[in-house]
């Protein structure tokens, strides 16, 4: 029994999010991706990084790649999927979760850390806060802005599909806190089900407290959970 | 005796059919008979033209950064808007058949329907 983190070529985050889930004493492997996955899975990670060289856009031709069918297959049984950066983008091409991630509003890539406010507290990534709790974590992509269809976003809060927004320090939900221009300043929703997630900011980069926040650990407990 | 496996290496309108042929349990083969009228050979050679833009509206930070650009250099222009295009070679049995396939190939692949309007044209090769 473990969490499947599949390494495509170009990936860069499949070991960063070993390690995190090790500290977690999270029973975690790197699959390949055409490999397939194991057969007895407690959760999939689909890490960060450039899968593909971001040939077309970013996370498109990961998003093709047949394992994604046993992505699917896996979260329609139940099973907690994550992705995070380009696994976000990878999730949203691969229709697990609403909307797009596409060209920061600054052209420019963007290593920074960023607060985030919890959404939605009542999800297996989430249990551990309440909504509205602040928390720090990195981001690092150049294609990280969320856009969605005017109707399609409203369904997103309606059904409260939202994860996480970019805030500032105390909790607001403004545009000079939104880093890259995503629409209502989402980083992070859910799919169809609460137990399939994508989002910008690295929750495994903020995960060792060596390193310095470990507000991530929560988020990536839902594997525990 | 033939999978729809070893079809792949037949034209996509031959792997068509066999896939969507319903096998019933008991039926162990499928067998398929081509027709000289359908071979490549009298295929058409065809380019479809497909030219990915995003939706009127969304933000494109590297056009404007482009069009920012082009002014430094002195130019003056209203606007610039980048397109991404993509040729496609493909065979077909008319102009109809390409342009279908090449509209799938977008919908499919080379558009994100979130973000981007795409449109197709087809000349022969």
């Amino acid at each position: 029994m473990t969490v499947a983190i599949i390494r495509f070529g170009g990936s860069n985050c499949d070991r960063d999010a070993l390690r995190a889930l090790d500290h977690l004493d999270i029973d975690a492997e790197i699959v390949w991706h055409a490999d397939g996955l194991p057969e007895s899975l407690t959760g999939i990670i689909v890490p960060g990084g450039f899968s593909y060289g971001d040939y077309l856009r970013a996370g498109a031709m990961a998003a093709r790649a047949p394992v994604m069918d046993e992505v699917r297959a896996a979260a329609d049984d139940g099973v907690p999927v994550l992705g995070v950066c380009n696994g976000a983008q990878i999730g949203s091409e691969s229709g697990l979760t609403a909307g797009a991630f596409t060209t920061n509003r600054s052209a420019r890539f963007q290593c920074e850390p960023v607060h985030l406010r919890i959404e939605n507290a009542d999800t297996p990534w989430t249990a551990a806060f309440e909504e509205g709790d602040v928390i720090e974590v990195p981001i690092a992509h150049g294609e990280g802005r969320f856009e969605i269809t005017d109707d399609r976003l409203e369904t997103l809060n309606e059904e409260n599909r939202v994860l996480v927004r970019y805030c500032d320090a105390d909790g607001n939900v403004t545009d000079e806190a939104n880093p890259n221009g995503s629409k209502g300043n989402i980083a992070g929703i859910l799919g169809e089900n609460d137990h399939v997630a994508v989002l910008m900011p690295h929750p495994e980069r903020a995960s060792l407290p060596d390193i310095g926040s470990t507000d991530g650990q929560a988020i990536l407990e839902g594997f525990a959970r | 005796m033939m999978t729809v496996t070893d079809c792949f290496a037949l034209s996509d309108d031959v792997h068509r059919i066999v896939s969507a042929v319903e096998r019933p349990a008991h039926v162990r083969k499928v067998t398929i008979v081509l027709t000289p009228e359908r071979t490549l050979s009298d295929m058409t050679a065809y380019t479809a033209t497909v030219t990915v833009r995003l939706k009127r509206g969304v933000l494109d930070p590297e056009a404007e950064t482009t069009k920012r650009a082009l002014e430094r250099l002195g130019f003056e222009l209203d606007g610039l808007r980048s397109t991404d295009r993509f040729e496609l070679d493909l065979d077909a049995d008319d102009a109809a058949g390409a342009e279908s396939r090449a509209t799938e190939m977008a919908e499919r692949l080379l558009a994100n329907p979130t973000i981007h309007d795409y449109d197709v044209e087809v000349a022969e090769a």
